[in-house]
């Protein structure tokens, strides 16, 4: 990850110019796609691309991005997916992972932009995205119609500020939205503006109507936990992840389950468990069964598992900035780091180092595309 | 070779090895190598400036006191000098974001930015009508929303007076606005006081940061210290970056309409970015990571100290105008070109060339998490 004189100034000048790495090809390279196992929002030298890799790590295909991408969302029987930019960035960018088609690149309105996630509901036709209505410091969730080109149809609240991850409950109507109670605004690049006055929520939202159907919250003295990541277990269990805002002396456990009818309830660790891992979740993902729970805490250069009947750790994986974490197998996790790391991992086992892409930094998140 | 490099390097990834391993010294020489390092920025940067900024904080907060209780409009410069001086010396300190800074609160109840929707001027106006004596005790304020507390709001009252006097005696008393920002500056002095309370009493955070161990949950090690400090300076560079450069140069390109610097309407807004840019500089003065670079990175050692005295000097050439709105007019495009050229390059080279070399692992996903 050396920086030559010659690369760094080269890349310094395109961005000073304003020269886009968009206008490289979509590279598939005639590689099979339809071993297409995961999908990842990766740095590469000083621009931005997705990522679609093949089960052991290797790349079948790289789009290009305008900016730094975030998480990504798929729709298995339509075979298409979804990445959308990271806070505060207002693309979206469709493919098929399957077919080396041109990608698309739809927008969030001037006065919105995206948080980084979305969903499509089961039919695959339209597209739920969390967003900010930032000059009134707003949380949304924008409503795309997928065969008409993402046109936006609609938005309605999340139910809080800050929604960040989103999913579908298995009835295929709920929302779970989890408001990560931050504020923040464009102008401000990336700043927290509120966090002495945080209100994080898990909200559940009925997407046909937008009503709000149940809306959790932990007590005053976790207000600054900003619950920011979810997986959903089959039983529509809710897992999250969250992230500490206050004072790294004093972190509270990070990593809970809730549901429609059951409140916040957070897995109760050793007491200093979570400053262990610096207050700072970046991923979760349930296994395909839905028995363990990946969560990871790139601060810590860990992954920590949790067996979710029995509501206890089990285990962790050492991997420097690691951050991505995806169902892999039946029971295990493919997990990858900012230093271009792919493994394959699970509690109880030793990692297996699967693919090395010294070239790139894999970015927050990673899906499987598979398991949908 | 280069086959040979790359294999080298997958070996020690695949061994759970840092891939910089080969450049640095190794073992104890190395990590007593950082932690002088450590010692000399927290004994020579962070403290100086933390300790500076609660002494300007605390003459501020006596000028305004001697100033409400005087009665005389004419001490009016003196406050006015105090106030420049405590937010300078916040310019100097705003990077070190750590410690008891830590976690968003200590540094918004100091000074409440960015602030893009105007919340400080709104909520200000709602107080000063609204003259709840309550506010007026130091300890109260410190309980009202971060956005009244600190210099910001401060500010606010500052202008105020100098567009309506009216508004700071009544027949020789002070008047709410007058005991409000005694409140205020009090309050900030008070936050000032704790930081450097948790810095230097026993086993707080200096200690902590120069004994680092595995029982302490925060830091750990050297590599975590170390790695904190050349966070501090990426922080910083991203502040002057963010907040300061791009919404000038956007305004110049077009891209934005309307912009709010730090502490713009006093006019203080040049000098502020310009005493940032000096810390950080100071700071990788007494860190010196550049000793580090080696083999393709070595032509860093020189441009480093260079950059930031370019730096230094672009921001100084900035003329930005005050008692009104900057518009494009006012601005060189391509002189904020290079001003962004030179925060992003020296940021880009902190965190993965010289960090690196010094065999810190300073993480894509670690450093800028969503």
């Amino acid at each position: 990850m050396e920086i030559d004189r010659r690369r760094f100034l080269l890349g310094s000048l395109a961005m000073t110019l304003g020269l886009s790495t968009l206008k490289r090809p979509v590279r598939a390279g005639g590689r099979d796609l339809s071993r297409a196992a995961f999908a990842s929002a990766v740095r590469v030298g000083s621009g931005f691309a997705l990522l679609i890799l093949d089960e052991a790590g290797k790349m079948l295909r790289e789009i290009p991005l305008e900016a730094r991408g975030h998480d990504t969302t798929v729709h298995l029987e339509s075979g298409i997916g979804v990445m959308f930019a990271r806070r505060p960035g207002d693309f979206a960018v469709a493919f098929e992972f399957s077919r080396p088609s041109p990608p698309k690149v739809f927008r969030t309105p001037a006065d919105r932009h995206f948080y980084g996630h979305g969903v499509f509901s089961n039919n695959g036709q339209l597209l739920y995205a969390t967003e900010n209505d930032f000059d009134n410091a707003r949380g949304l969730i924008g409503i795309y119609n997928v065969k008409n080109g993402f046109s936006r149809i609609g938005e309605f609240p999340s139910g809080g500020v800050g929604p960040h991850d989103l999913h579908l409950l298995p009835d295929g109507k709920t929302l779970v939205v989890a408001n990560g109670g931050i504020e923040t605004h464009p102008d401000a690049g990336r700043a927290k503006l509120n966090v002495t006055e945080m209100q994080p929520s898990l909200a559940f939202i009925n997407r046909e109507d937008g009503q709000i159907i149940a809306r959790h919250e932990l007590g005053r003295e976790l207000h600054k936990l900003s619950i920011r990541h979810l997986d959903v277990d089959p039983s529509g269990r809710v897992w999250f992840g969250g992230q500490w805002e206050g004072a790294l002396d004093h972190v509270p456990d990070l990593v809970g389950s809730a549901s429609l009818d059951r409140p916040l309830k957070l897995l109760e660790m050793t007491p200093d468990f979570s400053a262990r891992l610096k207050g700072y979740v970046g991923s979760v993902a349930l296994d395909r069964s839905g028995a363990r729970l990946a969560v990871s805490a790139p601060r810590a250069g860990c992954i920590v598992y949790f067996d979710t009947a029995a509501e206890r750790f089990v285990g962790k994986s050492l991997i420097v900035d690691g951050c991505g974490v995806a169902p892999r197998g039946r029971d295990g996790f493919a997990v990858s780091s900012g230093g271009g790391e792919f493994r394959a991992a699970s509690p109880g086992r030793e990692d297996v180092g699967l693919a090395i892409h010294q070239e790139l930094a894999f970015d927050n998140h990673m899906i499987s595309v598979a398991r949908y | 070779m280069r086959t040979l490099t790359v294999r080298m390097l997958a070996l020690l990834v695949a061994c759970g090895l840092p891939i910089v391993a080969l450049a640095v010294p190794q073992g104890p020489e190395r990590e007593r190598d950082l932690l002088q390092r450590v010692g000399r920025a927290i004994d020579r940067h962070v403290l100086p400036a933390l300790t500076d900024f609660s002494k300007k904080a605390h003459e501020l907060a006596d000028r305004v006191e001697a100033f409400c209780d005087s009665g005389d409009p004419a001490a009016m410069s003196g406050v006015n000098d105090a106030f420049r001086a405590t937010v300078l010396a916040w310019a100097r300190a705003e990077h070190l974001r750590f410690g008891p800074l830590a976690g968003g609160g200590p540094p918004m109840r100091i000074n409440f930015w960015p602030d893009p929707r105007g919340v400080t001027l709104r909520q200000m106006r709602r107080l000063l009508q609204a003259e709840n004596p309550e506010l007026l005790d130091p300890a109260v304020l410190a309980k009202q929303s971060v956005a009244v507390q600190g210099l910001g709001s401060l500010e606010v009252i500052l202008l105020r007076w100098s567009r309506k006097p009216a508004a700071i005696y009544e027949e020789g008393q002070p008047k709410y606005d007058c005991r409000l920002a005694v409140s205020i500056a009090r309050n900030v002095a008070g936050v000032s006081d704790e930081t450097v309370e948790s810095w230097t009493r026993e086993g707080g955070w200096r200690t902590r940061f120069l004994k680092p161990g595995p029982e302490d949950p925060v830091y750990r090690n050297v590599d975590e210290v170390a790695a904190q400090i050349v966070k501090s300076m990426l922080l910083g560079l991203a502040i002057i970056r963010d907040q300061q450069v791009l919404p000038l140069f956007e305004l110049a390109t077009g891209d934005r309409r309307r912009i709010k610097l730090p502490f713009q309407r006093s006019g203080l807004s040049v000098a502020y970015i310009q005493e940032s840019v000096k810390s950080l500089k100071q700071l990788h003065e007494q860190f010196q990571l550049t000793d580090y670079a080696r083999g393709s990175t070595a032509w860093t050692k020189d441009w480093v100290g260079h950059t930031f005295g370019t730096l230094e000097r672009a921001v100084g050439d900035l003329k930005l105008p005050y008692g009104r709105s900057i518009s494009k007019t006012d601005l060189d495009e391509d002189a904020l070109r290079r001003l962004r050229f030179y925060t992003n390059g020296l940021r880009q080279v902190y965190g993965r060339a010289l960090a690196p070399a010094a065999g810190l692992t300073i993480g894509f996903n670690e450093l800028d998490g969503d």
